[in-house]
């Protein structure tokens, strides 16, 4: 049954799509976000979706869809040289070919359909409807989620987040970091969007889809979940108008969940003190050490999924009695193929020092992208808001995403990506408006240079 | 069933959003599929006629 409802689902993508030719990019958004071929047992289960979606959504844009002129703005060129490094050491000087070779397999995919999303949406619907896609198709994962962990079925790596796998988003650290990041999406959607008018319904579907993706992030029992949490409570109370109400609302709902959470999520979340005494946490520090070392061996990394080489022994730390006059016990346990859990040691790693740069360079330059759509002036104050707001929340987005980041390997995942590929299509899209309201006299990428001051004479 | 309902939930979402998208006028032309351009009809006529009005052979 659900195979065929999900066949349903694509069919109607390409159907829609002679009217509509974007919905194709939207359908590959779905196929990536929520990948339908691992819900499903026979028909779908294994079928190359992705690769089927990008090539319609590719050929329907050459085809049938307008073209807009532009040009590739400087992140978009960085992440297609970070595509083509990524080539080249998995080609060429990866350690572990076979394993390196499946990454790659989905990460260029992923680079590519970054690069290309800014050319499709040319409209701020198709950016609604883009950002709509990535948060319904997330919303499937933690609704499921979230019932199950209001169940009490919840749990680090106990709980499966609508199939059973630890790949994409149905990874319960990477869940928990891609849920949070996409709740200012969420807010964005209802206060901002064209497509849905404002109404109980919509009030109560967002309201619900946000809560869902709190309590996802409770049930997967990640410390990544409660950090990347409190930034994202701190920037969105940073950014309010009503601060101090805000701020009371966020007090009061800790205060009341805290009874209610989960003795194992409590204890599990304590670790982040004693993080020494904790295997889980201990080992992380162990491998960023060893990846340090790697790297200084190696500069250029040792491609996709080196870490399956590593192995080392961890210190783990075991206090007794009371604080003051604790009796501290050491014991070493030896690892071997620990996975990195840091998007920055991942990229370090397995792409090197050229691939941290320019890792760095595509998280910093796509920060400053979202952040520039703050201070928009497109010429229809009407339209103003609809940017700053964009800036703001997507702003916000990714400083969650790579604050998770930091206890979870998702530097080659593509939300961030699609994020940024958002971030651009706005800042396009405002200067289109600049440029129709006579605010700007021609569309160009680069801001206009400044003149030179005059010397006095 | 959670994961069903989950879902069933989430996609029938989806699908009024992407209905809406369908339905509603675009913004501003950007969203309709491009159409080819044709030829005027009887501008071949028109060419023939002229030529014959100029003393030529079509």
């Amino acid at each position: 049954m659900r195979d065929i409802v999900l066949v349903c689902f694509i069919l109607a993508f390409f159907v829609a799509a002679f009217k509509r030719p974007y919905f194709l990019v939207l359908g590959y958004i779905w196929v990536d976000f929520l990948q339908p071929q691992k819900l499903t047992y026979w028909f779908l289960n294994g079928a190359p979706l992705a690769l089927v979606m990008a090539a319609g959504a590719f050929i329907y844009y050459l085809m049938f869809d307008q073209k807009q002129r532009l040009r590739l703005s400087t992140v978009q060129v960085l992440i297609i040289i970070f595509a083509f490094y990524a080539t080249v050491s998995t080609f060429t000087w990866a350690v572990l070919f076979d394993h390196a070779y499946e990454k790659w397999d989905w990460v260029w995919k992923g680079f590519l359909f970054a690069v290309f999303l800014p050319f499709v949406l040319s409209t701020r619907r198709r950016v609604e409807a883009a950002l709509f896609t990535m948060t319904l198709s997330l919303a499937a994962i933690t609704i499921s989620g979230g019932i199950k962990t209001l169940l009490g079925s919840g749990g680090y790596g106990n709980v499966s987040f609508l199939v059973v796998s630890n790949t994409g988003l149905f990874e319960g650290s990477t869940l928990a970091t891609v849920s949070l990041a996409f709740i200012p999406v969420t807010l964005w959607l209802y206060r901002n969007n064209s497509i849905m008018k404002k109404s109980m319904l919509t009030l109560l579907a967002t309201a619900g889809i946000i809560f869902s993706m709190t309590l996802v992030t409770v049930g997967a029992e990640a410390r990544t979940g409660l950090i990347a949490g409190a930034v994202l409570a701190l920037l969105l109370w940073l950014g309010a108008k009503r601060k101090l109400l805000l701020g009371a609302a966020m007090v009061a709902a800790v205060i009341a969940s805290i009874p209610l959470l989960p003795q194992s999520f409590k204890d599990r979340m304590s670790t982040v003190k004693t993080y020494d005494e904790d295997v889980s946490a201990s080992t992380r520090l162990a491998v960023w050490a060893w990846t340090i070392d790697y790297v200084k061996e190696h500069p250029l990394g040792g491609g996709f999924g080196v870490y399956r080489i590593n192995s080392f022994n961890v210190e783990v730390k075991k206090r007794e009695g009371e604080e003051g006059n604790q009796d501290v016990s050491t014991t070493y346990i030896k690892k071997n193929a620990r996975a990195f859990h840091n998007s920055f040691f991942e990229v370090l790693g397995e792409m090197g020092y050229p691939g941290i740069i320019l890792y760095l360079s595509i998280l910093v330059l796509g920060i400053r992208t979202a952040w520039s759509l703050r201070g928009v002036t497109t010429g229809d104050p009407s339209h103003d808001g609809w940017y700053r707001d964009l800036g703001k929340m997507l702003s916000i987005s990714m400083i969650t995403y790579f604050v998770g980041a930091m206890f979870v390997g998702i530097a080659f995942q593509p939300f961030y990506y699609y994020l940024l590929a958002v971030a651009i299509s706005a800042g396009h899209l405002a200067q289109r408006e600049r440029v129709a309201n006579n605010l700007e006299t021609r569309i160009s990428v680069r801001p206009p240079r400044r003149a030179r001051p005059v010397p006095a004479e | 069933m959670v994961d069903n309902f989950a879902l069933f939930v989430s996609q029938l979402m989806l699908l009024v959003v992407l209905w809406r998208c369908v339905v509603l006028p675009p913004e501003d032309g950007a969203d309709e599929p491009q159409r080819r351009q044709y030829k005027r009809p009887g501008k071949a006529a028109e060419k023939i006629a002229d030529q014959r009005a100029k003393g030529r052979r079509p």
